[in-house]
């Protein structure tokens, strides 16, 4: 789609000019004029589309998506939603890039040096998370640069002139955060929320049961059924936010919050060289693999190595990671010491964005190696630039290192795990980090089972047979946990937000004139309280709420840059075609919006 | 849960199909099936047997169909979309919670009953064409149908929120059986509203035999269409193309199975293909069991030695024994504990779900029971056994089938021991030891 608008346009733009050429000329000069004529006729009527999911998939972004759609037509904008399944929506707009614009949520992290990945021009011809809105500014190439390096109130400072930039270009249209609600058996397991990130896999390692035992099982229902048809954390198309593959592929720290959890890496030794950050990170000792392969500093090595270009040199282009490539890219070079340990430096950069590389999932080198080899599928637009190991399902025994190791999966049914009994967790009678996981798993298997919706799957929580549901389900069922005296009812805060991305490559959204007014379209307030019903809040960007959103772009009331025209979802179509002409655009005589 | 629901939707269709019986068919019609009973499923049998391969492949491509769709297939939801418009969401305006429940029972337990019961009711019936043309017309609803599906990808109104999902908000449960016999996208075209549909035509063209199954049948299939509008999950387009396909699968069912094409090559052919499949049948038959004439109406058992009589209620009552005692077992739950190790009768069916299929294996029991009573005791019962069990198979089988993804290995055992239940029918006076010839019920003969 994006190609062909693009080349229509110039096209029209060659036929006019020869035109007007040929206009000179008496023979040719009738056809040419006919033919500009009825060109110019043909692509005058703006016409959009908007590509979300359908609402097995996630109601809320079904809903925000025909609402926008609502808005937009109202002002007298074709547009068109296309529901695809997210395998689907990603493919199209994170691997193809073949989207206007899509509604959804943005895997945004807690720090905000995230913003680099998803923003950065360096990213922009990039498959995956990074750059998906094939964004390229300079300016907010420095300034992403800038809070890259500087810590302490620098870095707020500079991740502020990051979010007022971001705000004001409108690359995508942040519409607000939904909180994470999840309903649980009451008398099974608590501490669901003993962590900041209601997503991080750490919330399952770190329950317990109500007696204090070990039990049994802990079985869950997710409506979400790509878990049990891929489990490659590499998979852009099948990972949200990778809880599930985080408890069997281990990272070398976990943060949650402001703390940070030394995971297999026992210590990380910060200093500065000439400049340069760099860290030491000792492994901790007789570390395994689920194959009992043993788990060595060349892995984490290999690992990142592999993470920056998953084809490790053999294609000419490279063919970096889809997930994980903002926070690893910082790594500028590894070095493996000895067996347990691993030098890594960063480059100019803070210690606490060099510390994100440390949240990526480790990956066994003899597993993944030849998975650098080249595929010839027809699933990406060309086979040149694509491994192995962005395809691969790794659902026959995936080979981790966590808690957490994958006795079978069966295709959208069930991912059945056990407790790894070799853990460092579990190993030592006194294990790290109690105050926060206690002595590791609290049960022995761990059972993924699919419900085709939430209000499925909180009948069958509330018959017994599973002890919660993932988070999150949709606000909607709230009241039919309510009605089971049995379950409880988990809300906790979340990060990502639901958005609106724009194809910034491609017009009209390359002009952020356009951007914006669409922006003014999206009655965020509204959303937060209709479709979010109540458990959310509507913001001006993907950090409004935390402390490093600077108080001039606060959502309060409304949004400080662009601010909702109308009220309580409804457009004030007369204001908002003012202000569409303000900005140069122009409507026909049937009030649609004209776009060259 | 789901396999409560299976329950419940075996139970209920059950019970309806056996008041359908008594209501449209009579106690004497059942019984005067005993006379032509070898002969009609003789006829039929291949019928039948391609009715179920239509139906398995069915199966499988649902399951893997999605995903060929995104790589063949077309979007079609936008432009069902700019078709119709909002006429969905205004047939959800007249939306109300009687209306709610009645529309969610038909379209899961009236689509099931609406499906199985002209196969029952027309094999009842002395005239096999009646049943030859269901189970072709079925066979091409389907088969076309998941044509279609691979085809059209189509999301449904209540995946746009065109509409609500009544049937899921109202009843969830419901959405662990429907979404594991399809996929989300495939609902081009609505095979409730073909099936129904190609139900209600035969049931008019074939009036004469059953007068009030036809009125019914009208009601029946316009409640289904409805439905599954009401409900939100078929586009007023997916049924509109539905009935059509039932018309078009009614026609060429009805000119596959007129009587001259027996006379066609094309014809003459299938009888061909036929004939060594019969004697293949006949050979096994008379080898597994001897002293038996195949011709039906042969009173053939008569010399049934004793000896034999015997050896046959041992294995028969051996496997009563285990079945029962697997039943009870399941029903008990201790049933858990013996398949905890790895093994056979671990089949993935069973983890969570004793109970339900403890009942099932109890009615193998009791089916067995009657057939081994018939042998020694009221030869007579020997013919009831066969149809108990042959029905038991057969109900387990679809039962089974419906959780295809992990089950399918148990599906295929069900469904080939309802093959043998239904080869002891056929072979009714050898294997259940019914040696009383059944009178024929005069029945009134009507021109058609």
């Amino acid at each position: 789609m994006s190609s062909e608008s693009r080349s229509s346009v110039l096209t029209r733009r060659q036929l006019l000019a020869a035109g007007s050429a040929s206009a000179l000329t008496a023979s040719s000069g009738c056809i040419q004029r006919l033919r500009s004529i009825l060109n110019r006729d043909s692509g005058t009527t703006a016409s959009l589309e908007i590509l979300t999911v359908p609402s097995d998939n996630d109601e809320l972004a079904t809903k925000i998506a025909n609402e926008i759609a609502e808005n937009l037509e109202s002002v007298g904008i074709d547009i068109s939603v296309e529901y695809l399944p997210y395998v689907e929506l990603h493919r199209e707009v994170l691997i193809n890039g073949n989207f206007e614009m899509f509604v959804g949520q943005m895997p945004v992290g807690p720090d905000p040096d995230s913003m680099r990945g998803l923003l950065h021009s360096l990213f922009a011809e990039e498959r995956g998370w990074q750059n998906p809105y094939n964004y390229t500014d300079l300016t907010l190439n420095e300034l992403l640069a800038d809070q890259q390096r500087r810590s302490g109130s620098e870095r707020v400072a500079a991740v502020g002139d990051v979010l007022d930039h971001v705000v004001r270009e409108q690359p995508f249209v942040t519409i607000g955060h939904l909180q994470s609600i999840r309903a649980v058996n009451s008398d099974a397991f608590t501490g669901w929320d003993r962590f900041e990130d209601a997503q991080s896999p750490l919330t399952y390692v770190g329950l317990e049961t109500t007696d204090g035992t070990r039990a049994d099982s802990l079985k869950i229902a997710v409506t979400d059924t790509r878990v049990t048809r891929n489990f490659n954390p590499l998979s852009v198309e099948y990972r949200r936010e990778g809880t599930f593959t985080g408890l069997v592929y281990d990272p070398l720290v976990y943060r949650d919050g402001s703390e940070t959890l030394n995971w297999l890496a026992a210590d990380v030794a910060w200093e500065q060289d000439d400049g340069s950050t760099v860290a030491t990170v000792t492994l901790r000792p007789d570390l395994e693999w689920h194959d009992e392969t043993p788990l060595t500093a060349e892995d984490v090595a290999f690992t990142y190595e592999f993470l920056q270009d998953t084809s490790l040199g053999e294609n000419t282009v490279g063919v970096p990671t889809p997930r994980f490539r903002g926070r690893t890219n910082v790594v500028a070079g590894t070095e493996v010491v000895d067996d347990e340990t691993v030098r890594f430096e960063f480059g100019e950069t803070a210690r606490q964005v060099a510390e994100r590389a440390f949240t990526a999932p480790l990956l066994p080198e003899h597993i993944w190696r030849e998975k650098s080899a080249d595929v010839d599928v027809s699933g990406g637009d060309s086979s040149a630039g694509l491994t192995e190991a962005l395809v691969w399902e790794n659902t026959e025994e995936p080979v981790g290192s966590g808690p957490l190791r994958v006795e079978d999966i069966a295709p959208a049914e069930v991912v059945e795990m056990s407790r790894y009994e070799n853990h460092f967790l579990h190993r030592d009678s006194s294990p790290p980090h109690q105050e926060w996981v206690g002595d590791g798993l609290a049960f022995d298997r761990f059972e993924i089972q699919t419900a085709p919706s939430d209000e499925t799957a909180i009948e069958v929580l509330s018959g017994g047979s599973i002890d919660a549901t993932s988070a999150t389900v949709k606000p909607g069922v709230v009241p039919r946990i309510g009605q089971d005296s049995n379950l409880s009812l988990i809300v906790q805060g979340w990060r990502h937000p639901y958005h609106v991305g724009y194809n910034t490559e491609v017009y009209p959204f390359s002009n952020p004139h356009m951007r914006r007014l669409v922006a003014r379209l999206v009655d965020k307030s509204y959303i937060a309280q209709t479709i979010f019903e109540g458990y959310g809040e509507a913001a001006s960007n993907p950090f409004d709420g935390t402390a490093w959103n600077p108080d001039s772009l606060a959502f309060e009331e409304a949004d400080p840059e662009v601010p909702f025209i109308g009220d309580g979802g409804d457009v004030e179509v007369d204001a908002a075609r003012a202000a569409f002409r303000e900005r140069g655009f122009a409507f026909d005589e049937n009030g649609n919006l004209i776009l060259r | 849960m789901l396999a409560d629901l299976l329950f419940d939707v075996t139970v209920v269709v059950s019970i309806m199909v056996a008041i359908g019986l008594l209501a449209f068919v009579g106690i004497d019609g059942i019984r005067a099936f005993r006379g032509f009973a070898v002969d009609q499923l003789r006829q039929v049998f291949p019928y039948l047997v391609l009715l179920g391969g239509v139906l398995l492949v069915n199966n499988y491509v649902r399951e893997f169909g999605p995903g060929l769709s995104w790589i063949i297939g077309w979007n079609i939801t936008g432009t069902i979309m700019a078709l119709e418009g909002n006429l969905i969401g205004i047939i959800q305006g007249f939306a109300h919670p009687w209306l709610t429940i009645y529309f969610s029972y038909v379209y899961i337990y009236g689509y099931v009953f609406m499906l199985v019961f002209p196969i029952v009711v027309y094999l009842l019936h002395r005239k096999n064409r009646p049943i030859r043309e269901v189970a072709l017309a079925y066979a091409l609803n389907y088969g076309i149908g998941v044509i279609c599906y691979l085809l059209f990808i189509a999301l449904g109104p209540r995946n746009t929120l065109v509409a609500d999902g009544l049937l899921y908000t109202h009843w969830p449960e419901s959405q662990l059986l429907t979404s594991e016999v399809n996929a989300n996208v495939n609902v081009f075209p609505s095979l409730h509203a073909s099936v129904s549909a190609t139900v209600a035509i035969l049931a008019y063209r074939w009036r004469d035999i059953y007068r009030w199954w036809f009125p019914v049948a009208v009601v029946g299939a316009l409640s289904v269409s409805l439905s599954t509008m009401y409900l939100g999950i078929h586009w007023a387009t997916d049924v509109a193309f539905g009935v059509v396909l039932a018309g078009f699968s009614v026609g060429a069912a009805i000119w596959m199975t007129r009587p001259v094409r027996l006379e066609t090559r094309l014809g003459r052919i299938g009888v061909g293909l036929r004939r060594p499949l019969d004697r293949r049948l006949q050979f096994v038959l008379v080898q597994v069991l001897p002293n038996h004439d195949l011709e039906p109406s042969t009173p053939s058992a008569r010399n049934t030695s004793r000896i034999e009589t015997t050896i046959v209620s041992t294995i028969l009552g051996f496997w009563t024994a285990v079945y029962a005692l697997l039943g009870v077992a399941m029903l008990t739950g201790s049933y858990q504990t013996l398949t905890a190790s790895e093994g056979v009768l671990s089949v993935p069916l069973i983890g969570g779900r004793g109970p339900p299929l403890g009942y099932f294996v109890l009615a193998f029991a009791v089916a067995l029971a009657i057939a081994l009573f018939g042998i020694s005791h009221r030869r007579d019962w020997g013919w009831w056994g066969g149809m108990s069990l042959t029905v038991v198979h057969m109900l387990g089988a679809l039962w089974v089938l419906l959780i295809t993804q992990t089950t399918r290995f148990a599906a295929v055992v069900m469904a080939g021991l309802a093959v043998y239940a239904i080869m002891a029918l056929w072979d009714e006076q050898g294997a259940f030891s019914v040696r009383v010839e059944v009178p024929e019920l005069p029945r009134p003969q009507r021109p058609l």
